[in-house]
This record gives C-alpha cells, sequence and structure tokens, in this order.
C-alpha cells in the first residue's frame, strides 16, 4: 500500500513537472525570407526594364509610415520627386487599400504590377517584413532594395566575448 | 498486482514524455525579439550549414550562438570569413536574425557583408501564432 502510494506521489511530480516545462518553454515557429543577392536561385533579381510590368515603390519612412509612388509617374514628374506618391498610408490595412487601387489602374492598363520595397535607413525591420506580408496576401510580386544609402553606422570596435 | 503494473507504466509514459519533451525542445535563451510574420510561408529543409548572425536593435551583431558580441560590418565581415575558411568546401548560409525594431541599416550592412564574401543570406521571421 505504501509503495501504491509512493508510485502516485512519483506520478504527480512528473505530471508537475512535465506541464510546468511545458508552460515556461517558448516554442517559436520561425521561417525565413530568402534576400535577393548572392544566390540567385532562391532569389532572383527582378528586371526593372521588363515589358508588360508596371512598379510600384512603397517608401518606408522612419516614422513608420508606408508611401506608395509610382514608379513611371515619379520619373517624369522630374521637378517633383515625390508626384503620383499616395497619401501615407499607416496601417497594413491602408497599403493593401492603395495597392489594390494601384494594381487595378495597372490590370486594367494590361501591365501586371510589382513591388518594389524602399526602406528608410531608420525604418524598423518589422515594417520591412509588413509590407511584405501584404505583398503576399494581395499575390503581389515583389523586390526589396537593398541598396539603400546607409552612412557609416558604430564605430569598428573589438569584439566583445 | 495488475493494478501496480498499470502505474508503473503509467509513470514510464510520463517520464518518456517528460525526457522526450525535454530533448527535442532547444533550449536557447535569445534576446533577439524577431519580427512577425503573417504569410511567410513554413520553410523547407536546409542542406546548407547554416551560421547565425544575431542583430540587436541597438546594431551590435551577436554571433556564435549569441554568445560573442560584434560592433561594425568590419568586425562581422572578418567573423563570417573565418567561419567560411573553417567550414571548407561545404555549402553555408547567413540566417540573420533581426529584432523586430532594429533599423534597417543594420539589416542592410549584414546583407552587404553577405554579399561581399558571396554567401546566400535569409532574413528570420516568427510566423504569427507561432507562440505556444
Amino acid at each position: 500500500m505504501a509503495n501504491r502510494g509512493f508510485l502516485i506521489r512519483f506520478i504527480d511530480i512528473g505530471l508537475i513537472v512535465l506541464f510546468g516545462f511545458l508552460m515556461i518553454s517558448e516554442i517559436e515557429a520561425t521561417s525565413r525570407v530568402e534576400l535577393a543577392g548572392g544566390d540567385a536561385e532562391v532569389a532572383e533579381p527582378i528586371d526593372l526594364d521588363e515589358e508588360g510590368r508596371a512598379f510600384l515603390v512603397v517608401d518606408l519612412g522612419p516614422e513608420g509610415l508606408f508611401r506608395v509612388t509610382d514608379a513611371e509617374t515619379a520619373a517624369e514628374g522630374a521637378e517633383d520627386p515625390a508626384s503620383g506618391a499616395s497619401a501615407p498610408a499607416r496601417t497594413q490595412a491602408e497599403l493593401a487599400a492603395i495597392l489594390v487601387e494601384r494594381r487595378q489602374a495597372h490590370q486594367d492598363a494590361g501591365l501586371e504590377t510589382v513591388v518594389l520595397i524602399q526602406p528608410h535607413p531608420a525604418s524598423l525591420v518589422q515594417l520591412t517584413v509588413d509590407v511584405m506580408d501584404v505583398c503576399d496576401r494581395l499575390s503581389l510580386q515583389r523586390s526589396l532594395r537593398m541598396d539603400i544609402q546607409v552612412e557609416p553606422s558604430g564605430g569598428e570596435g573589438a569584439a566583445n566575448p | 498486482m495488475r493494478k501496480s503494473g498499470f502505474v508503473v507504466r503509467f509513470v514510464d509514459v510520463v517520464l518518456i514524455l517528460l525526457f522526450g519533451f525535454i530533448s527535442i525542445s532547444s533550449v536557447r535563451v535569445t534576446e533577439i525579439d524577431l519580427p512577425e510574420s503573417t504569410e511567410t510561408l513554413a520553410p523547407l529543409a536546409e542542406a546548407e550549414e547554416v551560421v547565425f548572425v544575431g542583430i540587436r536593435p541597438d546594431g551590435t551583431y551577436l554571433v556564435d550562438e549569441e554568445r560573442t558580441e560584434l560592433t561594425g560590418a568590419g568586425n562581422l565581415l572578418r567573423f563570417l570569413a573565418s567561419e567560411l575558411a573553417q567550414v571548407g568546401d561545404r555549402p553555408v548560409k547567413v540566417r540573420i536574425r533581426a529584432s523586430h525594431d532594429t533599423p534597417m541599416r543594420y539589416l542592410v550592412d549584414a546583407a552587404r557583408v553577405c554579399d561581399e564574401l558571396g554567401v546566400p543570406k535569409a532574413l528570420e521571421v516568427r510566423m504569427a501564432g507561432g507562440d505556444a
């Protein structure tokens, strides 16, 4: 009888440890976004000169706003580089609405829409991922511009183990 | 006797579950809070050797399982070059683990370092709803 009581307590302890471990452990499901350059097989750079495509530039500001510009319109309006730019979007929903509207215009003209994501050096990584998500949700082809101008940042200090 | 046998088996099952869970879970303490993505698909298995590079919001790079802190792209370049030399002919890939609130400039710096070394790179994201 005493032996059985011991076993039951042992089960209790086992279960407590098991569920305690389940509770404290953080199971994080991660994935990855392939970045262009270095490995053309996984993330082929988009050909900007290809016909039948219209490019939308999504600028990510340091303040967290998204600005959508029709690449061609912006190039034509040399005096005002921001010509053709949308009102800044604050949320993913607003950005999606703008992209849907522009895509419709492109579709009417028989063009395929490609989104060029152009983050400001000071904009947060999460914002870039948000724009990618919006593009994926709308099945829009997207390309992240990694050739943004970056001023030298931080010192070249020694490695700190 | 039959009851006792049942209890012993039950204990076995609980312990197997416990130690199984402990062994498969990667208990890794990380200070990088990854950006969250709602649309990124589950990743395919990678055949390459993966080198992880963490980026803190202040721009410092965390390498060697986040045990070593590097400042500046130059140091990162030197570290990755030495890693590549160690790996030899095996294909290598860099997985950038930038914190969600890291400015893009640091991610771009890390990506440029990878390009300079000719190593493919990918940005790691947390899949939405991936937390237990």
